[in-house]
């Protein structure tokens, strides 16, 4: 039977990845000396409709100004180095997310929020439980649903849909019983043939089921949680509803109580705003 | 169960995003709502001031009062009581509203009662027994994504979910 990366690299085409994100995750991600570094003022400049979405963002971001910043370079002065990486980050992901995703009941944009939403709730999960590093937490969050672009793809859409429809029991299990691997497996092969690092990759792959076996980290934990917590408030969620599971043992590995989750989900929702207007998606 | 309802739905449409609220008397506009999950939607509907509001919450109480001064339609406890009062101040009664829910989903495996959903079902229960509001129809649970609309010229309600679409008011009778 081939391999995913195997089917993968026998369609014509895949979904891409703009370059902007992987210099972006470089700069977020990457050791302090990666010497693959450019400054993340110059990868924004270079894409006006970039440029336009995160000074935008920056601005909100930055309340309390007078005056909005009016180039890149004054927003990053105002909101920090790692903030903006983040806005540029999620904003230049909207290139190859924010698409209708049709065989999952997505309309267009609903796929990109759901990441975002995501990000921002495994940014808050990582400082909130002081586990994780949250740069990486927030990539990989934003990243975890990249396989949902290449199902339609690799599986006949009409059946991918069918499976999300029949409703009985978890997505990612529906999905395994059927063809032998989940959208989140997908991802983590399409994440490969983009040249994520593994770190991103296995976030993406364990982000339905994070392993409890000598595979196990905070990381894996803080993006399945935050999945949850994007599902919860409806980001990003299609004909697939919530028929996803939390792990009670991550919540647990996690120490992420109630009263955590809850805050969390305040935060997300207050933060979409800041990442999505005005007029920003 | 499949609506057969009257309603075009082209009208102005007023939408209501998560912890929001909207109220209106555009007798030819209709008020929206889309994906909730766990969160609930709660519309009311005055049928003779043709005034009538929409508030999409996400959690039952707040942990922290600033946050419900600061964002009141985050939370049960607040909004609803924000939803009524920005009605009555548009010229509607309340014992006369039509109120319908829905939402309130769950995620499949919740062992340790963190149910968001439930939990956002049960304190809306409490709230309107606490205050002898009827609820007129409703759609909550489950673990499927809701979108919800009202329409402000004849009241309907309907809820959609996965290209299946309920009738919550006017109630549907047996022919």
């Amino acid at each position: 039977m081939a391999s995913i990366d195997q089917i993968l690299k026998s369609l014509d085409r895949l979904p891409a990845i703009p370059v902007a994100v992987t210099q972006l995750i470089t700069n977020l991600c990457g050791a302090e000396d990666d010497p693959a570094k450019e400054p993340t003022s110059s990868i924004v400049m270079r894409d006006s409709a970039l440029s336009a979405s995160v000074l935008r963002a920056a601005n909100s971001a930055a309340a309390g100004f007078q005056m909005p910043a009016t180039s890149v370079k004054e927003a990053l002065q105002r909101v920090g180095e790692n903030h903006l990486l983040k806005i540029a980050l999620a904003h230049a992901s909207q290139e190859a997310l924010g698409g209708a995703v049709e065989e999952y009941g997505l309309e267009e944009g609903d796929a990109w929020r759901g990441a975002l939403a995501g990000a921002l709730a495994a940014e808050e999960i990582a400082q909130y439980t002081r586990k994780g590093d949250p740069n990486i937490a927030f990539t990989a969050a934003l990243l975890r649903d990249i396989g949902k672009l290449a199902m339609g793809l690799v599986i006949p859409p009409a059946e991918v849909t069918a499976v999300l429809n029949a409703n009985c029991s978890d997505v990612t299990t529906r999905e395994r019983d059927e063809w032998g691997f989940d959208h989140a497996q997908v991802g983590a092969a399409l994440g490969r043939s983009w040249g994520l690092p593994e770190e991103l990759l296995n976030g993406i792959r364990f982000h339905h089921n994070p392993p409890v076996d000598d595979m196990a980290d905070d990381l894996y934990d803080i993006i399945h949680c935050a999945d949850g917590i994007a599902l919860i408030l409806g980001y990003g969620v299609g004909f697939d509803g919530l028929s996803y599971s939390v792990n009670l043992e991550s919540r647990e590995n996690l120490g992420f109580d109630r009263a955590g989750f809850e805050d969390v989900m305040v935060s997300v929702r207050l933060r979409m705003d800041e990442f999505l207007s005005p007029a920003g998606g | 169960m499949a609506a057969n309802t009257s309603t075009s739905w082209k009208g102005n449409r007023i939408d209501v995003g998560v912890a929001d609220m909207k109220c209106s008397d555009d007798p030819i506009g209709y008020l929206a709502t889309r994906a909730l999950g766990s969160c609930i939607g709660l519309t009311a509907y005055d049928p003779i001031t043709k005034v009538g509001g929409l508030l999409h919450y996400m959690l039952g109480q707040p942990r922290d009062k600033d946050k419900a001064r600061l964002h009141p339609h985050m939370f049960a406890l607040s909004g609803v009581p924000a939803l009524f009062r920005a009605i009555c101040e548009l010229g509607g009664q309340r014992e006369r509203l039509i109120v319908c829910a829905a939402g309130g989903a769950v995620i499949l495996d919740d062992p340790d009662g963190y149910s968001i959903g439930k939990r956002n079902h049960a304190v809306l229960r409490k709230l309107f027994w606490k205050n002898g509001i009827v609820l007129h129809g409703e759609d909550c649970g489950g673990s499927a994504v809701r979108d919800m609309k009202l329409d402000l010229g004849t009241g309907q309600v309907i809820v959609s979910s996965q290209n299946e679409e309920k009738r919550l008011w006017p109630v549907l009778t047996k022919s």
